[in-house]
């Protein structure tokens, strides 16, 4: 007798660690998050906070609220105005057009594999310290959306879907900033691009061509490129150290970057070292937006570089102007360069895919 | 019968779970401190031309990463028990500083603690370590692949009165003058502490003297090798020889 109350309360014990049972209300459903393999090899596990798990509700919610416009005061402007899908979820100008068509002050930055920025640090200065925080920015910037979260909310709390959704999603009909910037979070932390030709050849399903590799050689080395230092490696397929450098663009500031978020003028000029991944689309280059061309910012490194008291000391030729490569070996650094550059990312995201 | 000894296995289950005793456990605290000829630096004193190395050059240091490994302790009867497999000191990160690590043994067990600067060479396999990939401290494929033994990057006051960059990078010593055929020599080397203690907690303190890599036995002038020193064999071999005189370990119980 004594035993069969014991063994009663062992099986009471394991099943109480079971999951909740059909009866019990459900909850959104778990987001499986297609883990590229380079990626789970080489790297460490995505940043995905326990306060906003992914779920399918979520993102899919992140999703639509990411392409719509009534996020903007005047209707005009989504997210995906200027983080378009065709641009790797950037945009064409050096500058942003934010609502009534005025200009920003920095290049929009494409929006993929966010969920491997450890530091979770965002925007080109670093100030945003979540995705979800960062969302916060551009709904309320008068250059950007322009809008109020009151206004916001309230917009889609009259919506005939958004309540709903909202519920599915969070179990909560109320809308408010904080789901909608946790959905936007969510959506932002599956876009994932690993894609391109050079995760093929790292693959084993590609060769590159004489061409690419002798770009990839250039960039690996310390006597040519040296880039490898601050943009990654085959190893960190990231291709960004997501870390803050200046690499020299000016003498004088105009934008202090990172320095005008901590107050430490030896960070002034720094910024977020952006991924070389899907370049090709990312057009024009650098927090301002000032390279049309990659040629432009091949010779930037090259031959034009500006020394300054926070220069990055792995600029290491600045008192030459830069690593001084020959028209050959630009030109090759630049085909490698686009290896890594994934045709087919974005495709299928958006308003009736 | 049966349930008898499933109730007895339970009770062991059980038993397991709870605290072992005290005496049976060390715990320590790994502290990982700079200096600079006997001055302690910390972040605060990156970027200012503070310091002078023992060729009369003044410099800043505006970045520091190293990378410790194989930190183990020696028993009394022979045996090896690992502390940690490595630990990468970043000097803008707080939280490297410093590491807390508990072991099964007695203190008075324990002669000797140990540890390599860098990795030895089947250690620094190139690209398994992912925590290592994510901070970009890889070395490329063209020199053997692996990983950084330190960066220690920043500028100096060259002869032209001009600010210049140093990127003085240890990494494993490569001769590559055959691409083919790459030819290494050993530039991780280990560093040992004898213990004595009876307490319970130790702190190990294992402090870098940054000056020291600048001097003994080789003089180092940054005017002639401050920049590209990782495809740079001679400048391995100097580096690793001038780092036997960089850190200094302290044992502390309490
Ligand atoms: C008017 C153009 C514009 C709109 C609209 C806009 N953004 Fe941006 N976005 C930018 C610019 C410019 C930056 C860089 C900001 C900076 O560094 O100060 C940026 C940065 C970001 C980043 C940081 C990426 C990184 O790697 O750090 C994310 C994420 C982002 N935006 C998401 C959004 C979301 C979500 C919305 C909608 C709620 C949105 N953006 C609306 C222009 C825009
Ligand atoms: C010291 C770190 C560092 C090194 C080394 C470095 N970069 Fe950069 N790179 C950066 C930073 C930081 C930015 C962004 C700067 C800004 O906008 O202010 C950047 C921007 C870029 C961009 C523009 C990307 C975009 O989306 O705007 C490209 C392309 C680029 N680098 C390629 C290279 C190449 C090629 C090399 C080697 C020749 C190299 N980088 C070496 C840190 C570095």
């Amino acid at each position: 007798m004594r035993y069969r109350v014991f063994i009663l309360l062992l099986i009471g014990f394991l099943t109480a660690c079971k999951k909740d049972d059909p009866g019990m209300v459900q909850g959104p459903t778990p987001y499986a998050l297609e883990i590229p393999s380079l990626f789970s090899e080489k790297l460490i596990t995505p940043v995905l906070p326990t306060n906003n798990p992914l779920t399918e509700e979520g993102v899919a919610l992140g999703e639509k609220l990411f392409f719509d416009k009534r996020l903007s005061l005047d209707g005009n402007i989504s997210c995906a105005s200027c983080h378009l899908p065709q641009q790797a979820f950037s945009d064409r100008r050096a500058v942003s057009l934010g609502i009534r068509g005025q200009e920003g002050e920095r290049n929009a930055m494409p929006i993929f594999n966010l969920a491997w920025n450890y530091d979770d640090r965002f925007n080109w200065d670093g100030k945003a310290l979540s995705l979800e925080a960062q969302a916060f920015r551009p709904v309320t910037h008068p250059k950007e959306m322009g809008n109020t979260w009151v206004n916001v909310a309230r917009t889609l709390q009259e919506d005939t879907v958004y309540p709903n959704l909202f519920e599915q999603a969070f179990g909560t009909y109320k809308i408010d900033s904080v789901v909608i910037t946790k959905a936007l979070a969510q959506f932002e932390r599956t876009l994932i691009s690993a894609q391109a030709p050079f995760d093929q050849f790292l693959l084993g399903q590609r060769n590159l061509t004489p061409r690419q590799e002798n770009g990839l050689a250039i960039f690996m080395d310390e006597d040519r490129g040296d880039c490898f230092h601050c943009h990654g490696s085959e190893n960190n397929p990231l291709w960004t150290d997501n870390d803050f450098h200046n690499n020299g663009l000016d003498t004088d500031f105009a934008d202090l970057g990172l320095g005008a978020i901590t107050g430490d003028p030896a960070d002034n000029g720094k910024f977020r070292t952006p991924s070389l991944r899907n370049l090709t689309r990312t057009a024009p280059y650098m927090h301002d937006g000032r390279f049309q061309t990659l040629e432009e910012v091949v010779n930037h490194y090259s031959e034009g570089l500006n020394p300054s008291a926070t220069i990055d000391p792995l600029m290491k030729k600045v008192n030459q102007g830069g690593v001084q490569l020959t028209a050959q070996d630009k030109a090759d650094l630049i085909a490698f360069l686009r290896s890594l550059s994934d045709p087919n990312f974005g495709q299928g995201i958006g308003p009736g895919d | 019968m049966i349930l008898r000894n499933l109730s007895l296995f339970s009770l062991c289950l059980l038993m397991a779970c709870t605290k072992s005793e005290k005496e049976t456990t060390t715990e320590f605290e790994l502290q990982f401190t700079q200096s600079w000829n006997g001055t302690p630096i910390s972040s605060e004193s990156l970027n200012s031309f503070q310091f002078q190395n023992e060729a009369g050059e003044k410099l800043s240091i505006e970045r520091l990463r190293y990378l410790l490994s194989n930190i183990h302790l020696q028993l009394s009867n022979g045996t090896e028990i690992p502390l940690k497999a490595f630990h990468l000191v970043n000097l803008q990160k707080e939280e490297s500083l410093k590491t807390n690590l508990t072991t099964f043994v007695t203190s008075k067990d324990i002669e000797a603690v140990s540890l390599l600067f860098g990795f030895d060479n089947e250690a620094n396999q190139d690209g398994i370590y992912p925590d290592l990939n994510a901070v970009s401290w890889n070395v490329p494929k063209m020199l053997g692949g692996g990983y950084h033994f330190m960066q220690l990057d920043g500028k100096f006051e060259n002869n032209a009165g001009e600010l210049a960059p140093y990127n003085f990078h240890a990494i494993r010593a490569v001769d590559k003058s055959d691409p083919e055929n790459l030819k290494f020599e050993d530039s991780f080397f280990e560093m040992e502490q004898s213990i004595e203690s009876t307490t319970s907690r130790i702190r190990i303190t294992i402090d870098m003297d940054i000056s020291e890599w600048f001097v003994n036995p080789h003089l180092w002038y940054l005017e002639s090798d401050a920049t590209s020193l990782m495809p740079n064999f001679e400048a391995q071999k100097r580096i690793a020889a001038n780092g036997k005189s960089v850190f200094s370990i302290q044992i502390e119980s309490y």
